[in-house]
């Protein structure tokens, strides 16, 4: 009877999708009964108003993992996207086309990510780490250090701060893009070859797929993510600057990691992802307010991604 | 030998002490004097004088700087590289370069190596660890090469260390803030970035404050001396329902009323750093504000230190510079805010007490 018992809270504790949301809903009831004051909409609202920003980069994060990849050019890709848009509203262009130009700067950023990873063969892990750095420096050249000035476009403000029926408007947003990520990853062809390509890409290859497509995709998505997510940082904090990108590397990979995507690819998903990028938005909160120190902080929040990667690589270990 | 060396150094002394004169008051004449006594002010009672052997120059110099992807840098390098311009320094100065390593310690250990290895006369740091550079520092030392540390100044007092007071700034703002206050209310603490040098001080000299009044209580975040991160963790303090009375902030303050905006609130007095758009802000909204800054200025005084230690001056190890310092009474448009520039420039870019003053239009135009 107890071994029954036991076996299927393993087996259960091996579904990654199931754990994240079981931790999060943990993790809220945990939050309102440490501090009732927070079970307020205006509480919620903070939440999901930071988790979009954190969603929509986890969006490309979660199909280049799923490939066995990473992008870890996300934080200078934001910036420069970001600049980019800032620049060309200051110089008097439409605020249409500024957006257009960032979005298209940063699918051009992931398309050479592909380029690096696809034709050359690299490992991403090395090659979007250059691209970051080359960013950076083109950031500084393009701008010569010094951010445009100029009031950021009503449009931007209101789809980054504003809000539609009381919920915020950037939360809209990302919830209509991660339907339709679940979608693509589910129901189109595009989708199972992400999967395919995670757990063996020669097979998928030998049975005549193009797997660099693929891999074109989903930087490409990683990179207009990266760039949308510059745009709304830009309405949220009323200003593009150096540096805006900086905390948006590892928090969206924690997302996706937390999801139960396998860090090694192959398997997950986005629905898990959206779990994740609530976790992590909601426990940085939690301990952003908690008064037990930087160091402490930082603790709790290892702790919890590794006791969950621990948890979910018993699974990926080839002798079970 | 020895008195030989002695008497061409002592020779070289007087002839240097009395160009340096005159070149300071070609360039601004009368006040350049007193300005410079008050400018090498030593940290403390038990600061010493730096020993060096004079050199004749023009000289070499190198900046060696860490971190590059902030705006603070961009215009400490745009400062320092205006200052070398200046007539009445570049004539001391034969050669002057700029690199920048990142927030490596190895990638700046290799760069000073360069350094070392192209012979330059002094080298200026903010360096990316306060230990991690020790050896090479010695290195350099053991060359002949003079060190003068600032911003994130080293450990070691084989260089000379350029820098504002730390502790004493966190100190002003609490102090402020308790005015402020009337002694008693709920605080919203604003940190830096957990474990440096510059956030620990700036805190330590907060609580050196608020622990002797029983009626203030703090909460703690951390907002990284980044506006949007600020942002972030002050709209999460707010949206906890807990009213505070009063903002002590280390930096990202822009961000940090503008989540107080954005939830509706009426920003209470704060006590912050010296970024554009948290003085636009204050000017335009005229909420209670105390600002102190960290000068980009500092490298150009790093500067300034190492060719007056070169020429022979005895100069403290460990040199204490101003606070720039504003109020709501002494915020001037064009003077120390400007609504036409970025929110994240840094506006203290003179320190008028070591006759470093700059224009901000001007160094903006200068090539990182």
């Amino acid at each position: 009877m107890d071994n029954i018992l036991a076996r299927r809270l393993l087996d259960f504790t091996r579904h990654g999708v199931a754990v994240a949301y079981a931790l999060l809903a943990f993790l809220v009831i945990a939050a309102f009964v440490y501090d009732p004051g927070l079970a307020s909409w205006s509480w919620i609202h903070a939440q999901l108003q930071i988790t979009a920003f954190i969603g929509i980069i986890a969006i490309g994060q979660t199909m280049v993992i799923l490939i066995g990849q990473i992008d870890l050019s996300v934080p200078w890709n934001l910036t420069f996207s970001a600049l980019v848009m800032a620049t060309l509203s200051a110089d008097g262009h439409s605020i249409w086309l500024a957006m257009g130009a960032a979005l298209l700067c940063g699918l051009i950023i992931g398309a050479i990510n592909a380029v690096g990873v696809a034709v050359f063969r690299l490992h991403s892990l090395v090659w979007t780490l250059g691209m970051n750095a080359l960013l950076q420096g083109a950031s500084l050249v393009y701008t010569n250090a010094q951010p445009p000035k100029s009031d950021v476009p009503a449009v931007v403000r209101e789809m980054a701060v504003g809000n539609l029926f009381g919920i915020p408007a950037a939360a809209l947003i990302w919830a209509v893009l991660a339907i339709f990520t679940i979608v693509v990853l589910r129901r189109t062809r595009f989708g199972r070859y992400l999967y395919a390509i995670g757990n063996n890409e020669t097979a998928l290859f030998v049975s005549g797929v193009d797997s660099r497509k693929v891999v074109f995709g989903a930087f490409m998505v990683s990179g207009f993510g990266a760039a949308l997510a510059g745009i709304l940082l830009t309405g949220y904090a009323s200003q593009t600057y150096l540096g805006m990108g900086n905390d948006y590397l590892l928090i969206p990979i924690a997302a996706v990691i937390i999801g139960g995507t396998n860090v090694m690819g192959g398997s997950g998903g986005y629905v898990g992802t959206i779990a994740g990028a609530l976790i992590v938005v909601i426990l940085q909160s939690l301990l952003s307010t908690a008064q037990i120190g930087q160091a402490g902080k930082d603790v709790v929040f290892g702790v919890i991604i590794l006791a969950l990667v621990l948890l979910y690589a018993r699974e990926a270990r080839p002798t079970d | 030998m020895g008195e030989e060396n002695m008497q061409r150094r002592d020779f070289l002394r007087t002839t240097l002490a009395g160009a340096g004169a005159i070149a300071l008051s070609d360039a601004l004449p009368g006040i350049a004097n007193a300005g410079a006594g008050q400018c090498f002010t030593p940290w403390d009672k038990g600061t010493e004088t730096f020993a060096w052997k004079m050199k004749k120059g023009p000289y070499k110099i190198a900046l060696s700087n860490s971190y590059i992807g902030n705006m603070w840098r961009t215009e400490m390098i745009q400062i320092a590289k205006a200052y070398t311009e200046e007539p009445a320094v570049k004539r001391d100065i034969k050669q002057f370069m700029v690199s920048s390593a990142g927030n490596d310690v190895s990638a700046q250990i290799a760069q000073m190596n360069q350094m070392i290895l192209a012979g330059v006369d002094a080298i200026v740091l903010d360096a990316a660890s306060p230990t991690g550079l020790n050896s090479v520092i010695d290195q350099a030392v053991a060359a002949g090469i003079l060190v003068v540390s600032f911003d994130n100044v080293v450990t070691t007092k084989k260089a000379v260390w350029v820098n504002q007071n730390q502790f004493e700034m966190g100190q002003k703002w609490a102090e402020w803030l308790v005015r402020k206050t009337g002694d008693k209310g709920n605080i919203l603490v604003v940190r830096g970035v957990a474990g440096t040098f510059v956030d620990q001080e700036r805190m330590k000299g907060g609580e050196s404050v608020f622990k002797k009044y029983p009626g203030i209580k703090t909460t703690e975040v951390y907002g990284k001396w980044d506006d949007g991160t600020a942002q972030k963790v002050v709209a999460n303090a707010l949206a906890s329902g807990t009213k505070f009375d009063a903002v002590w902030s280390e930096g990202g303050d822009t961000g940090v009323v503008r989540a107080f905006q954005q939830a509706g609130l009426k920003m209470p007095p704060i006590a912050g750093e010296a970024e554009n758009g948290f003085r636009t802000l204050a000017a335009k909204d005229k909420f209670p504000v105390l600002s102190i800054g960290q000068s980009p200025a500092l490298g150009a005084l790093g500067i300034k230190v190492a060719v007056a230690i070169l020429k022979g001056g005895k100069l403290p190890q460990s040199i204490s510079t101003p606070l720039p310092t504003a109020t709501n009474a002494t915020l001037k448009q064009g003077v120390n805010y400007f609504p036409n520039l970025p929110d994240s420039f840094f506006t203290p870019i003179s320190i008028g007490a070591c006759g470093l003053n700059f224009k901000a239009d001007k160094i903006l135009k200068i090539k990182v």
